[in-house]
């Protein structure tokens, strides 16, 4: 059987009248000859059949109005299935015979025309759109993601620029960022062709790469150096080490420098300091944590010396080694790393005469320490052979000078020069 | 109130207008004796006879050259293309005489005319039936475009068209011809050419779209109901001239800014809106102007073109995209 619905026939037409039916159900028809004439809008379409058959069910008398999905015509085509529609669509052509000249309610003869009765909810002009100030406050796209990306309410901001634009420093100062980076620095990925192999930095390592990076991001650096001759400090050292051998204290140099450089740092407090960037403040320590750079296998580690300005220097030696000795081994505490006011670094412990040592942020300066040796110095017009330090000195520009930081150094030089001073401070 | 679908209203502000002014004339390929291949002007020739409803040949370049000489001498001829694809073979006359009279007789006279043919796809037809040509006419300076969205706005703009002096391109988005009814005041009213509409106001985004598109538009909002996001929905309604303010007044309220066409996209009108905000709002924006459109191809025929069209699902996803930006 064969169900000829009244469907697409190619152009869509929606709905028909039946308008002459070229047979009757028993008469035998063959494919493509004219079934039936539909009347639209404005055309008669001719239906052609799709198959050869019999007409055994006729949709409609003449006159009936059908609509697209309704059985036009049931045809015994032989087959007990079904055929699919789609094989008829193309065969199908509408034909413009008796023209329509009315028809309103028939919709297009091209195209399937969507028919609904749903009711739009009505016009209203007189209610015009009323123009409601705007609440949002001017900003460029490029602030308005500056403020979000700073977690800042834009709306909030009071802008400087024309007509009250918000711009980007607006934003600085509102976040109390102002001299944040204004763009956090890319990674840089490192691409080696060879013979390479990979291997994850330890955590100390990163720590030490954000330490290092950071420093170097937020301090303008600058590094001053001398050198001075220790002759007196190295007979003194030479003739009280043993007595404190005998007390189980290795007296080194540190000890004394770590004594000098605690009453530079009390003639000169801004050395043992920090500056605050968001305050605009600078923020002087009471206290004097003396830091030292401790080479481990792992790497390097600063752990300090808590409250070296009440120490002594045997006190101080005593503890340096303690310190150096945990850390080495890993041992050392949490709160002996933290708090430092003011760092020294010890080149001469790599056999190096000097360097330019990194600051440890947020302090302002350290101290580095070159290999004390026995150098040709010319000593009151003589050359003599003379036991030298070299020393070089790293400050942070924005808030220490240069001739400040000679000053600072020159009250280093002058304690160890002359040892005593040490002792009678 | 009588409810009206959208090309009853048309038919009806056409009828109101040949009613009352016996200079205009409603003529195209089909117009006359069979009411128009989607009955649009049907009834008007057996009301108003065929010297003023008439059939012309297929010749497109002859309906829109001889709408001009209609015009100059005195008529107000209401031209119709029967498909917006087959407005090209009446490009010229439109664009290189209709669209200049003002301009070259220095102001001195205009062409109280209106072309009127159906635009846009999604009803199956096949090629050359289904096009959006805003861009095409818009463009074309000494041209007004108009589009309605709804019944209303239809008879409303209609009448402003045939009353204006000067040429105006009424598009009929076919798609929702039939597509629900309204009610439609029996008296004759204005819509003012080049007025956009707000049709649903809002806070958090502002939507421009035109046309069958304002009720894709609304199915969007629709799936968005429970998402808590205030739409803007504007009518642009008139192609050229481009409301702005109401564009502009919206996007600084809104800050976010969404065209949605069913024209291609490359150069459409949604580039020249979103060039209007940028240009005028661009410090209250807080997303990047986005527009939804067709893709850059020849619409596509019945089995594609619903892979084509704009779908309120994509509408939908832009706003949420935008709103989230």
């Amino acid at each position: 059987m064969y169900d000829f619905k009244f469907a697409d026939i190619g152009e869509g037409i929606h709905e028909g009248k039946i308008l002459k039916w070229s047979f009757k159900v028993g008469d035998k028809v063959k494919e493509g000859e004219t079934l039936v004439v539909v009347e639209t809008d404005k055309v008669n379409a001719e239906l052609p059949s799709p198959v050869d058959g019999i007409i055994k069910k006729l949709g409609g008398k003449e006159g009936d109005m059908i609509e697209v999905g309704d059985t036009i015509v049931i045809i015994d085509d032989g087959s007990s299935e079904e055929i699919k529609e789609d094989k008829k669509e193309e065969k199908k052509e509408e034909k413009k015979e008796e023209p329509l000249s009315e028809g309103e309610n028939a919709p297009s003869v091209i195209g399937a025309l969507e028919v609904t009765s749903e009711v739009m909810a009505s016009s209203d002009e007189s209610s015009s759109h009323k123009d409601i100030e705007s609440k949002k406050v001017l900003a460029t796209p490029v602030a308005r993601k500056l403020a979000k990306d700073m977690g800042v309410d834009i709306q909030t901001i009071k802008g400087s620029g024309e007509h009250g634009r918000v711009m980007k420093e607006d934003i600085y100062q509102a976040s109390e960022q102002k001299l944040a980076p204004k763009v956090e620095r890319q990674k840089v990925s490192v691409s080696v062709q060879g013979d390479v192999e990979y291997v994850p930095i330890t955590k100390l390592r990163k720590a030490i790469v954000n330490s290092m990076t950071k420093a170097k991001d937020i301090i303008p650096h600058s590094t001053i150096m001398d050198e001075i001759v220790i002759d007196k400090l190295v007979d003194l050292r030479n003739r009280v080490k043993e007595q404190a051998a005998a007390e189980n204290i290795k007296l080194t140099y540190m000890a004394f420098i770590i004594k000098a450089v605690v009453l530079a740092l009390k003639e000169y407090p801004f050395f043992n300091a920090s500056y605050d960037e968001v305050k605009e403040q600078m923020v002087y320590k009471k206290f004097y944590n003396i830091g030292m750079a401790v080479d481990t296998k792992d790497g390097l580690i600063v752990p300090n010396i808590k409250d070296a300005d009440q120490k002594s220097i045997l006190e101080l030696a005593r503890e340096i080694r303690g310190v150096a000795d945990r850390t080495i081994e890993r041992k050392v505490q949490l709160h002996e790393l933290q708090n430092t006011t003011f760092s020294i670094t010890n080149f001469g412990a790599s056999d190096l005469i000097s360097g330019t040592p990194i600051i440890n942020h947020p302090e302002v300066a350290i101290l580095g320490v070159g290999k004390i040796s026995q150098r040709a110095m010319v000593i009151d017009g003589e050359i003599k052979a003379a036991y030298v330090l070299p020393l070089s000195l790293s400050i942070d520009h924005r808030v220490i000078d240069g001739a400040d930081a000679g000053r600072f150094l020159t009250k280093i030089k002058s304690l160890l020069k002359e040892p005593m001073m040490l002792l009678l401070n | 109130m009588a409810l009206l679908t959208l090309l009853d209203a048309i038919n009806q502000a056409l009828d109101q207008k040949m009613s009352e002014d016996s200079r205009v004339v409603v003529y195209g390929e089909d117009a006359g004796y069979e009411g128009g291949v989607f009955r649009v002007t049907a009834g008007l020739q057996k009301k108003y006879g065929e010297d003023r409803v008439f059939d012309t040949p297929i010749a497109e370049a002859a309906i829109t050259g001889s709408a001009i000489g209609m015009a100059i001498n005195g008529l107000i001829p209401v031209a119709e293309i029967q498909f917006d694809g087959f407005v090209f073979p009446g490009y010229t006359e439109i664009v290189t005489h209709m669209a200049r009279y003002r301009n070259r007789t220095r102001g001195g006279y205009g062409l109280p005319l209106v072309v009127r043919f159906p635009v846009g796809g999604g009803i199956r037809a096949l090629e050359h039936h289904s096009e959006s040509i805003e861009t095409l006419l818009g463009h074309i300076p000494g041209l007004k475009v108009v589009i309605p969205s709804t019944p209303y706005d239809a008879k409303g703009l209609m009448i402003s068209a045939i009353e204006d002096p000067d040429p105006v391109i009424f598009m009929e988005p076919k798609r929702i011809y039939r597509a629900g009814k309204q009610e439609v005041p029996e008296d004759m009213y204005r819509i003012p050419i080049g007025k956009a509409k707000v049709v649903k106001e809002g806070t958090d985004v502002t939507v421009v779209a035109w046309g069958a598109m304002i009720r894709e538009t609304e199915k969007a909002m629709k799936q968005l109901e429970d998402q808590n996001i205030s739409v803007e929905l504007i009518d642009l309604r008139s192609i050229n001239p481009i409301d702005e303010e109401t564009i502009i007044n919206s996007v600084k309220k809104t800050g976010r800014f969404i065209v949605v066409q069913e024209a291609v996209k490359s150069y459409g009108p949604g580039a020249e809106l979103i060039s209007l905000v940028n240009e005028k709002a661009f410090l209250y924006l807080e997303a990047a102007p986005a527009r939804v459109t067709g893709f850059d191809i020849t619409v596509p025929l019945t089995k594609g073109e619903m892979y084509h069209f704009v779908s309120p699902e994509r509408i939908a996803h832009q706003i949420k995209r935008t709103v989230e930006f």
